[in-house]
């Protein structure tokens, strides 16, 4: 009876032991950088869960990268696991903690390769250890400069929030703060997302716009999404407002939103800031694990106390 | 006069001894081949799967302007990403490529995409017809080869059959429980007993399996499989009901519903049979509630290796419209066995001193 006493103790245990496992709801989405320039900002990446390994995508870039972020979502972190990512064949050394960490191990592992990359194409590939997990995709979002073209003002969002049944949270906003002037000539916002499903629908909005919804769909590769949307009519004077909406999906995770607006007259100097980056939210176990180990142990005792 | 032959014959073979070759070969889905399988494609899925034809030269001689041409089968819209290769283009439902040289063991790849149809009524196959034409020191060469692939059918119409083949089970286990009045030989103290196992079962080693699983790299199911089948031989010595496992598994699912958000509301009859086919062993064994270690081995591995089975072989092929490479499949039903063998071995034993403490 002992044993049996203890061995439930030791569930009980277990998870307090190892908190940190549960990863937590994660990092809501927020300006990493924001700046205006004479010159454009470049997104892509590609191509959904595959367990290719090495994971390779191109980005075909043109030149004078002012600022890049390259960022690789990975399914299934567990301690231990590392990525190695290498930029036309040079290696940015291993990488064991993930930048942002949500759920159960949807991860992004996130790196500052501006003067990594050439004009041209690019060839980034992924090697990690991770047992059972794999990189959903690679995504590089640059700013490059070009004297010839408009200003651009841009804003670069980040992070992972876990936008599900278990958090309860259904919503993620992101507000990119400034006070516009008139007489943006285009304006484009780029979203990436994870694990949405299609035929579980949600919305995305922008200004209070509906975009579109079943956006998660796995539409750019399995279980990933990266959409371009021309948000010109609906670029706002003061702070643009980006909103993902769970709706029926079970879990989705927003990773990037992306805002380009060009301008017909320069606004002012050329700039860049970078914010300080958010670090990932301590993770935790959940209630309902903690609450049924204790109940069974509750249970155990009642029934050996009742046969005594 | 003899030698004068030998270097008449060699000057006559030589060109054919270093005669170029280009070998050509192509892996569609471009996906890990350890995991998924080769040459099929799932109608209905809504991204484009990547196909990459890889051109090697397997002479010694360097080849020149090569030209590639894909004739990509079934219709499927066509893509191509941004890739090292430029040079590639579509036309309809070709695709042609350019390459300059290729150099002696040299190998060189393109990436194509391409979307499987939305809907097909049944299983189809296809031919990927990839054509080549290059020029060496002879003159200028073509070949062809067909690549087969298959397209199975969205899950659509199965989707449908299975949700209703579904339904019915817990309709028919709803029917058989009224009509035998199976759910009031339960007492207070068994429903409790059950769902605490479930919770144990779908919270507590849910969790636990999914945090861990890395721990024993492929063997990680083991984290899963062998508390299940302890908890569950548990459940069978302790309640000793008609039904106990059916109960047990769907109130495991109804808890993973609610904690979770697991989305299983149509499926909740395939996750039943789990219960079914252990307690029709039971009553097979003459109302053995795993009171023997044979018994509980046997209902722990059928248990284990049927819900294995029904994953890598029905759900995820119907619902996830993944189809894994046949041997990883197995190897994993295989892992559940041996996590059953395990399970059931240990259950049967901690069972026994849990009754003893209990009842």
């Amino acid at each position: 009876m002992k044993g049996i006493v203890l061995l439930i103790s030791i569930l009980l245990l277990v998870p307090l032991a190892s908190a940190g496992e549960w990863r937590g709801e994660g990092t809501p989405l927020y300006t990493i950088a924001e700046g205006s320039i004479h010159g454009g900002v470049y997104v892509d990446g590609g191509h959904g869960l595959t367990h290719e390994d090495p994971y390779v995508e191109y980005f075909d870039l043109p030149g004078n990268i002012e600022y890049a972020r390259l960022y690789v979502p990975m399914w299934n972190y567990n301690e231990g696991d590392w990525v190695d990512v290498s930029i036309n064949e040079k290696s940015l050394g291993k990488k064991s903690e993930p930048d942002y960490v949500a759920a159960w191990g949807v991860c992004d592992y996130v790196f500052t390769v501006t003067d990594e990359l050439s004009p041209g194409m690019n060839t980034v590939s992924v090697t990690y250890h991770n047992t059972n997990g794999a990189p959903y995709s690679i995504v590089l979002v640059a700013v490059y400069k070009d004297a010839t073209m408009p200003q651009t003002r841009f804003w670069i969002a980040e992070g992972n929030q876990a936008l599900s049944y278990i958090s309860k949270i259904n919503h993620a906003e992101v507000i990119f703060e400034s006070d516009n002037p008139k007489g943006a000539t285009n304006a484009t916002l780029w979203t990436m997302m994870i694990a949405g499903n299609e035929g579980e629908i949600d919305s995305l909005y922008f200004n209070s716009n509906l975009l579109g919804e079943d956006v998660g769909r796995r539409k750019s590769g399995a279980y990933f999404d990266l959409d371009k949307w021309d948000v010109t009519e609906f670029v706002g004077i003061t702070n643009n407002t980006v909103m993902f909406d769970r709706g029926e999906e079970s879990y989705i995770h927003p990773f990037n939103a992306v805002l380009a607006v060009e301008y017909m007259e320069d606004q002012g100097d050329d700039y860049i800031q970078i914010n300080t980056k958010v670090e990932s939210k301590g993770a935790n176990v959940p209630v309902a694990v903690v609450l049924v180990t204790f109940l069974s142990l509750l249970f155990v005792i009642y029934m050996v106390r009742r046969k005594k | 006069m003899k030698g004068l032959a030998i270097i008449l014959l060699l000057i006559f073979f030589l060109p054919q001894l270093a005669a170029a070759e280009l070998e050509v070969g192509m892996t569609v889905p471009l996906k890990s081949k350890e995991i998924y399988q080769e040459n099929r494609l799932v109608a209905g899925v809504s991204w484009h799967e990547r196909a990459q034809v890889i051109l090697t030269n397997t002479g010694d001689e360097r080849l020149h302007d090569i030209l590639v041409s894909v004739d990509v089968p079934l219709q499927m819209d066509i893509e191509i990403p941004i890739q090292a290769m430029k040079n590639i283009s579509t036309d309809n439902n070709r695709v042609t490529a350019n390459i300059k040289e290729l150099g002696p063991g040299e190998s060189i790849s393109f990436i194509i995409s391409v979307k499987p149809p939305e809907s097909i009524e049944y299983k189809k196959k296809g031919s990927f017809l990839i054509s080549t034409s290059y020029v060496d020191a002879s003159g200028t060469h073509s070949t062809s080869i067909t690549h087969d692939i298959e397209v199975v059918p969205p899950p659509s119409w199965i989707t449908y059959a299975t949700v209703l083949a579904s339904i019915s089970i817990i309709l028919l286990a709803f029917l058989f429980a009224w009509k035998f009045n199976v759910l009031e030989s339960f007492t207070t103290i068994d429903l409790i007993t059950i769902a605490l196992l479930a919770g144990l079962i779908g919270v507590v080693f849910r969790w636990f399996w999914q945090t861990f699983n890395d721990l024993l790299g492929p063997l990680g199911g083991l984290l899963f499989t062998i508390p299940t089948a302890v908890l569950m031989i548990i459940a069978l010595q302790l309640v000793r009901k008609p039904g106990t496992a059916t109960l047990l598994f769907t109130v495991v699912e109804l808890v993973a519903l609610v904690v979770w958000g697991t989305n299983v509301t149509v499926w909740m009859g395939w996750y039943m049979t789990e219960g079914i086919i252990v307690d029709i062993l039971v009553l097979l064994f003459k109302k053995d509630y795993a009171d023997r270690r044979s018994t509980a081995i046997i209902y722990a591995v059928a248990r284990s290796a049927y819900a294995y089975w029904m994953f890598y072989f029905f759900f995820a092929p119907a619902v996830w419209k993944v189809y894994y490479a046949p041997w990883y499949a197995w190897g994993e039903v295989g892992i559940a066995t041996i996590g059953g063998l395990i399970g059931g071995a240990i259950g049967y034993s901690i069972a026994k001193k849990v009754r003893g403490a209990m009842m």
